[in-house]
């Protein structure tokens, strides 16, 4: 029982985060049809950020929002220079201009800074533990996923209550019937950026500190595990997002406790045929995005 | 008046012979510039445009991005490998093969053919479940496998030798049997994206609703694209083994399947011209860039290389090339012998009207 | 209030509209009528913006409008609703509003003029909370009304709004559509129900294949229906 527990905080934890990283995604995606190939490297940006932040004896609190700053600026240039010009273009150009953006900011990290991982430098209590009953949790995860849920409520929240969120949500379900209402296009162009930058900041944060440590080359596998929870969720689906990142963070997690030891190498190669499953069934995703919804 | 059947089937096969003469041409020029000693470069660039070509197969035709392909290079790599290999190498290297395959050595051919039955088995269960997706949902399914084999090519070790370097494997491809290849590939991409299995895929890329409404499956019809491609990537693949003699999983991994998509996104997708154009033009800046990461002689300025220059060169050339061309640089016209004809029935891309102001510049005007 | 003046529409290769010239006073009710492909959409998709004319010019109170992009001429007090309404279904009714008030920049007079759109439409009130997209068409109709008024809209183009209603429902709309232009709003409407529309409307302007064919006073178009006919049908030209 105390294992069952133990395994479901772990899950939850994962998901969280899983979830924060696919939410970025979707919102770009749902308002724009744009995969961003690059949302990774807006985590890593971050993570740098923070990084350097604490390695000039930065604040922790200062560092953090230094680090999220920088993530949504580099979100909202990326939306200026790189894909407003090739705006409306078919999305193997859209997906090749975030491709291109992506090797060149990994390559630009590797050539200014370094190739080799650096240590984030943060401090001991987070890689602490305290039981609480049967349960042992650690106290980097519990901060993530308190984190990362509350970041994805926020996000949600301001989707359905402010007027930037509800026009976005407009504009992901009809861009030109929103324009035809008079709601400015480029703003809520911009805003989808901001919100996926900062969303993605406070993700990478939290990577790099599970990781230990920030590289060039980071941002690919939670990339790639927001690109599997966004499609499982239901592409475009912001709350489907959520749920697809929780549903495979759950997956890993469960996966790593019961698989025996030599299908263990195997784990996310299974979990992501679980999902290819879990697709020939219902493909639209768990909780696709809308009637007539952008695919 | 449209001629006999007999005299439109063999028409359609020459379609291929303006493409053909491109590579022949490209493939002796490339030698006359560089000097023999560019052999290798010049048998990669061909092996590559295979591999370009098995994706457009499926990209070009489906409008889905696969990211999945280089699970079948790598079947095609590994598995002719085990099957060429001298049995003396196999026992070094591969020690805990299954006994069945301990004791085969096959000539290439042979080996190829097995190699195509396996890319097949593989791909029509995976196909399944990807061609009921749509657009980017699928792309990303496709990712998914990519790690997914990436993953199983990583665990099997006995018949991968895991992470480390898979050797061993005899050096049989020339630039001979490259450029052969490579013009067959052409011939395969170019009758099958002409043909009506093609146009109805074309058909329903460009309005699936409609299609779907005139009877066409898109299903069935993307798994049969997907199976091809696999199929056409597998035989590139060994080709590609044969020519490296030692690899290991990341060969198939990120970076070759983010260069092939490059490839062929740039030259555009939708044509055989333009996956072979975009090798061409993609290999070359790439080649031209490596070489200018190690210094560059520009008449009298020496611009001194630098580490990371070639992929930092290769996303500006992007960038670029994407601003001047938007949908690539070949756009829907195929180079072949006979236009008329095809055009006519090649299904044409709806004219866009001049709507939307969001897709020019005009919504940056606002606030 | 609104002069089209040589405007051609093309998609392409293919021309939509040839050399229109339209004008519509303030606080008139025009309809343009024609059978199907004659242009009629497509003008209106042109004036509200979202395609942008091959030549001519469009002015709306003497600002020429061409060229700029649908949300600012929406805020220029133009509300084009589009044929199937245009509803945000994944949206709330309330929240349609919204959206509406948030273009016109009225979001912090939204709460009085929601009430107004309310007292209108009642069954809107009723259901505010209600996903839009499982309104009925009726409902869907009001709201895309309701939307106009929270924009105060000065110029109101509707794209058949009459489209898959039961009669009764048609009748409905339109009086509703009289409503509006009592409260002072000029409109554009396209329509198939050439009756109704005429019913309501000043003026007519018939169009076929792309270009205007008759252009005359909403009453003179009813009694004198075979011109009309053979207006519709490509015969009559003025």
């Amino acid at each position: 029982m105390a294992e069952v527990l133990q395994q479901l905080v772990n899950a939850v934890s994962l998901g969280a985060v899983y979830a924060l990283m696919a939410l970025g995604l979707a919102l770009v995606y749902s308002v724009l049809g744009l995969i961003n190939f690059a949302h990774g490297e807006l985590m890593t940006i971050a993570a740098y950020t923070l990084v350097f932040s604490s390695a000039a004896h930065v604040p922790l609190a200062i560092g953090l929002a230094l680090a999220i700053g920088a993530s949504v600026v580099a979100a909202v240039l990326m939306e200026r220079i790189v894909f407003r010009p090739v705006r409306g273009s078919g999305p193997m150009t859209l997906l090749l201009t975030s491709v291109a953006i992506s090797i060149m900011i990994q390559t630009a990290f590797q050539m200014l800074i370094s190739p080799l991982p650096r240590g984030a430098d943060l401090p001991d209590f987070l890689y602490q533990a305290f039981d609480l009953g049967p349960v042992r949790l650690g106290v980097l995860p519990l901060i993530s996923a308190t984190t990362a849920i509350a970041g994805s409520w926020i996000v949600v929240k301001a989707l359905r209550a402010t007027n930037i969120g509800i026009s976005i949500r407009a504009s992901a379900e009809n861009f030109t019937i929103t324009r035809l209402l008079g709601v400015p296009a480029q703003r809520v162009v911009i805003w989808t950026f901001v919100l996926s930058g900062a969303v993605a900041g406070l993700a990478g944060v939290i990577w790099m500190a599970q990781r230990g440590s920030v590289d060039p080359l980071m941002g690919s596998t939670p990339l790639l595990k927001a690109f599997v929870a966004t499609v499982l969720g239901g592409l475009g689906s912001v709350p489907g997002a959520i749920l697809g990142g929780f549903a495979l963070g759950a997956a890993e997690i469960v996966l790593q406790a019961f698989l025996p030891p030599e299908l263990l190498p195997f784990r996310d190669a299974i979990v992501f045929a679980l999902v290819i499953a879990v697709l020939t069934v219902r493909p639209r995703g768990l909780l696709p995005a809308k009637l007539g919804e952008r695919v | 008046m449209s001629p006999p059947d007999v005299v439109r089937r063999v028409m359609s096969w020459a379609n291929a012979l303006p493409l053909i003469l491109v590579l022949l041409v490209a493939a002796h020029g490339l030698l006359a510039l560089l000097g023999p000693g560019e052999n290798l470069f010049v048998t990669t660039l061909f092996i590559n445009m295979i591999l370009v070509l098995a994706l457009q197969v499926f990209v070009g035709n489906t409008g889905v991005v696969s990211f999945g392909h280089g699970a079948f290079v790598a079947i095609g790599a590994y598995a002719s490998g085990i099957l060429t290999m001298p049995l003396a190498t196999k026992a070094a290297a591969l020690p805990r093969l299954p006994e069945a395959l301990r004791g085969v050595e096959l000539p290439l051919p042979a080996a190829i053919v097995v190699v195509v039955f396996v890319a097949i088995l593989i791909a029509i269960p995976v196909g399944v479940p990807i061609a009921r997706l749509s657009g980017a949902a699928a792309s990303i399914a496709t990712f998914a496998f990519l790690v997914i084999s990436n993953g199983i090519l990583v665990g099997w070790a006995d018949f991968t030798r895991g992470t480390q370097t898979f050797y061993g494997v005899p050096p049989l491809t020339t630039l001979d049997v490259a450029l052969a290849a490579a013009m067959v590939a052409v011939v395969v991409a170019l009758a099958f994206r002409l043909s009506s299995f093609g146009l109805r895929l074309q058909a329903s890329a460009e309005d699936e609703l409609a299609a779907a409404a005139s009877g066409i499956d898109v299903r069935q019809l993307r798994l049969v694209a997907w199976v091809l491609s696999a199929a056409i990537a597998a035989v590139g693949g060994a080709l590609l083994g044969h020519m490296l003699t030692s690899f290991a999983p990341g060969t198939f991994y990120l970076t070759q399947t983010l260069s092939l998509l490059t490839m062929l996104i740039l030259g555009g997708s939708r044509t055989v011209t333009g996956a072979v154009t975009g090798t061409l033009v993609v290999t070359a800046v790439f080649e031209g860039l490596r070489r200018a990461e190690n210094g560059l002689d520009l008449g009298s300025l020496h611009f001194s290389g630098a580490y990371g220059l070639q992929q930092l060169g290769l996303g500006v050339f992007l960038l670029v090339a994407i601003w001047l061309r938007r949908d690539g640089l070949i756009g829907d016209r195929e180079l072949i012998l006979n236009r008329l004809w095809a055009r006519r029935s090649m299904v044409r891309r709806a004219d866009r009207p001049r709507t939307n102001p969001l897709h020019d510049d005009e919504g940056g005007n606002n606030e | 209030m609104l002069q089209l003046s040589g405007v051609d529409v093309r998609y392409g290769q293919i021309q939509a509209v040839h050399s229109i010239d339209l004008k519509v006073d303030a606080g008139q009710l025009v309809t343009i009528l024609g059978a199907n492909g004659a242009g009629k959409s497509s003008t209106l998709r042109t004036i509200a913006g979202l395609v942008r004319p091959s030549a001519g010019e469009i002015r709306l109170d003497g600002v020429q409008i061409d060229g700029l992009p649908p949300e600012r001429i929406a805020r220029l007090g133009l509300s084009f609703v589009p044929e199937g309404r245009g509803i945000l279904t994944t949206l709330t009714v309330e929240e349609n509003l919204r959206v509406a008030a948030i273009g016109a920049r009225a979001t912090s007079d939204f709460d009085g003029r929601r009430d107004d759109v309310f007292k209108v439409f009642p069954v809107l009130g009723e259901r505010r909370k209600a996903l839009a997209g499982l309104l009925s068409g009726g409902e869907q109709q009001q709201l895309a009304l309701g939307r106009a008024m929270i924009h105060k809209a000065r110029l109101l183009l509707l794209d058949e709004p009459s489209l898959g209603l039961a009669p009764l429902l048609r009748d409905l709309v339109f009086a509703q559509i009289v409503r509006l232009r009592d409260q002072g709003a000029t409109v554009v409407l396209v329509e198939q129900d050439a009756r109704r529309a005429l019913a309501i409307a000043d003026w007519a302007f018939v169009l076929n294949g792309g270009r205007k064919v008759l252009d005359l006073p909403a009453s003179e178009a009813l009694s004198s229906y075979r011109e009309l006919e053979a207006a519709y049908m490509g015969s009559a030209r003025h």
